[in-house]
């Protein structure tokens, strides 16, 4: 497999893994756990004194089942945010992608090619994780 | 203009006052008369605004299902067409026949949806245009109702002898509260801010604690009892020489009875639910086809240099483009479907809290008033009456003096 032809798989399987994910997300009705507890946390302040009371009653359960997982979602949804704006910017920027030079290969001169699996390796994660998210954390949409 | 209105669902004026009989049977000139409330419109006209129907769609919760569904839909489609991008690119034999394969797929799927997609699209809009049918005919009967309990009021408060006796008022409340009681009862079902129980009636002094017993043994057949006792009110004011005997119909009350037990029926006559089921499935066969269709239809001629053969090097801008219009134009054709099918889940609850419900808290409080006005309207009709003849005789007779004076200042 030349680095073309890897470049052109690993964009293609990045962008399939990310994409899919996404949409699964959606039709699911399955927010990311930093995404509910954002939402939640925005509903709470409206309402201090139930909030309050809610904070004291779900501290216990929160800290046995869900806030595990909490950081290390967390830490993988924002790496393959990150990662998917790194590989962009890299696509769009580099030369070889602008002037379009034949022999100049992408996967070759960047550390493009271990980035995408990376990147299709986290979204593959996240979505497990997403799809494995306690019935409690499920978005109230 | 949209919220407001969902907020005036969320209220009702119907149970917010008290029915004192001693407030009803004042007369029209007492000065510490209390009339019912006013209340919230019926339905919301909303104006013809681009913004206003946007937020009527987005305050739908179905709409908003079906549109989250579309998006999510098109991300899945979106993610399958970078895929078809990586076939189409031709490194080797073996990729060209997968590449040949995705554009016979794309033609076949082309030619099935071709003659496909007319028969959902005739089953939706049937299905569409027999629940547009039943939400109107809700409306219409929930006027019928109305007409009916208005058509009471007239006849009886026109029927009236002698309003003045305190027996007669008495009666004529106890027709008022039975009235509103089955009126109420008529949408409790629709209406979770109604009273919901016949005791929840005692608060508002619609019914009295030995009223509330003797519906207790007739739990789901109340409304029909309260019917009779009208008819027998009537019979005993007829009776009592308090109203003309023949001035009040009997089909007034099997009329009132007919009609909203129609209001209830109307729930059971629902369409078959297979019907449903079938327009869903084979809707969403043809959202899908569509999706699918749209996420093969890359050209690979695209991905080819024309002048050299080989790969075009712009080949990763394509799958850019790509993207964006798979995802794009997959929203639309899911979109569009799926919306269109979430009107039926809309329009099947006429009285849900949505932007297009029918507020029959308001439709019972337009009753209330009409009924509590018609009903009283002889109370001190006749001190009227008189007053208006002295004051037209007064009248005549200073005319007629101030004509004789001037005759005789001219002589």
């Amino acid at each position: 497999m030349t680095g073309d032809e890897s470049g052109d798989l690993a964009l293609a399987l990045g962008l399939f893994a990310f994409l899919f994910t996404v949409g699964l997300c959606i039709v699911l009705r399955k927010a990311p756990h930093f995404v509910w507890k954002r939402l939640k946390a925005r509903k709470e302040s409206r309402y201090a004194v139930s909030s309050h009371l809610k904070k004291t009653a779900l501290k216990p359960i929160k800290r046995k089942g869900v806030h595990s997982n909490d950081g290390q979602l967390t830490g993988n949804l924002l790496e393959v945010v990150q990662t998917a704006g790194y590989v962009t910017r890299h696509i769009t920027h580099h030369h070889a992608f602008i002037t379009h030079h034949p022999s100049a290969s992408i996967a070759h001169r960047s550390p493009f090619s271990s980035l995408v699996p990376r990147l299709t390796g986290k979204a593959m994660v996240c979505t497990c994780r997403t799809l494995s998210t306690p019935r409690g954390l499920n978005a109230p949409w | 203009m949209v919220t407001n209105f969902r907020s005036s669902l969320s209220k009702s004026v119907f149970t917010s006052h008290i029915r004192y009989e001693s407030n009803f049977t004042r007369g029209n000139l007492d000065p510490d008369l209390k009339v019912p409330p006013v209340y919230s419109t019926e339905r919301a006209l909303y104006v013809l605004r681009p913004s206003t129907l946007l937020s009527v769609l987005v305050q739908t919760d179905p709409v908003c299902a079906a549109v989250l569904n579309s998006i999510g839909l098109s991300f899945i489609v979106t993610s399958f067409s970078c895929y078809v991008w990586y076939v189409h690119l031709e490194y080797d034999a073996s990729s060209s026949t997968a590449s040949k394969l995705v554009v016979q797929l794309e033609a076949a799927l082309s030619h099935i949806l071709n003659g496909f997609q007319f028969f959902p699209a005739f089953l939706l809009l049937g299905l569409l245009g027999y629940i547009v049918d039943r939400w109107r005919n809700f409306l219409v009967t929930c006027h019928i109702v109305q007409g009916r309990v208005h058509n009471f009021g007239v006849a009886v408060g026109g029927a009236v002898i002698d309003s003045t006796c305190p027996k007669t008022r008495s009666n004529l409340f106890k027709l008022y509260r039975y009235l509103n009681v089955v009126h109420a009862k008529t949408y409790a079902c629709v209406n979770p801010r109604l009273p919901q129980s016949d005791s929840e009636f005692l608060p508002q002094r619609l019914l009295t604690p030995e009223e509330v017993r003797l519906l207790a043994k007739v739990p789901n057949k109340s409304r029909d009892m309260i019917i009779t006792w009208t008819r027998v009110v009537v019979e005993r004011m007829v009776r009592e020489n308090q109203v003309r005997e023949l001035a009040i119909d009997n089909s007034l009350f099997c009329d009132l009875r007919g009609w909203t037990a129609e209001q209830l029926d109307l729930f059971t006559r629902n369409m078959p639910n297979v019907w449903y089921a079938l327009c869903h499935v084979i809707v969403t066969y043809l959202v899908l086809l569509k999706a699918l269709h749209v996420a093969l239809q890359l050209d690979p001629k695209l991905l080819v240099n024309a002048d050299t053969g080989e790969l075009a090097d712009d080949r990763r801008n394509v799958l850019c483009m790509n993207v964006c219009c798979v995802l794009i134009f997959s929203f639309m054709a899911a979109s569009t479907y799926w919306i269109a099918e979430s009107m039926v889940e809309v329009l099947m609850q006429p009285f849900k809290n949505a932007p297009d419900a029918y507020n029959s808290d308001a439709l019972l409080c337009s009753s209330d008033r009409t009924l509590f006005s018609s009903l009283r309207a002889t109370f001190d009709l006749s001190d009227a009456d008189r007053a208006g003849r002295s004051r037209f005789v007064r009248r005549r007779w200073a005319n007629a003096v101030a004509k004789v004076t001037a005759a005789k200042r001219r002589e």
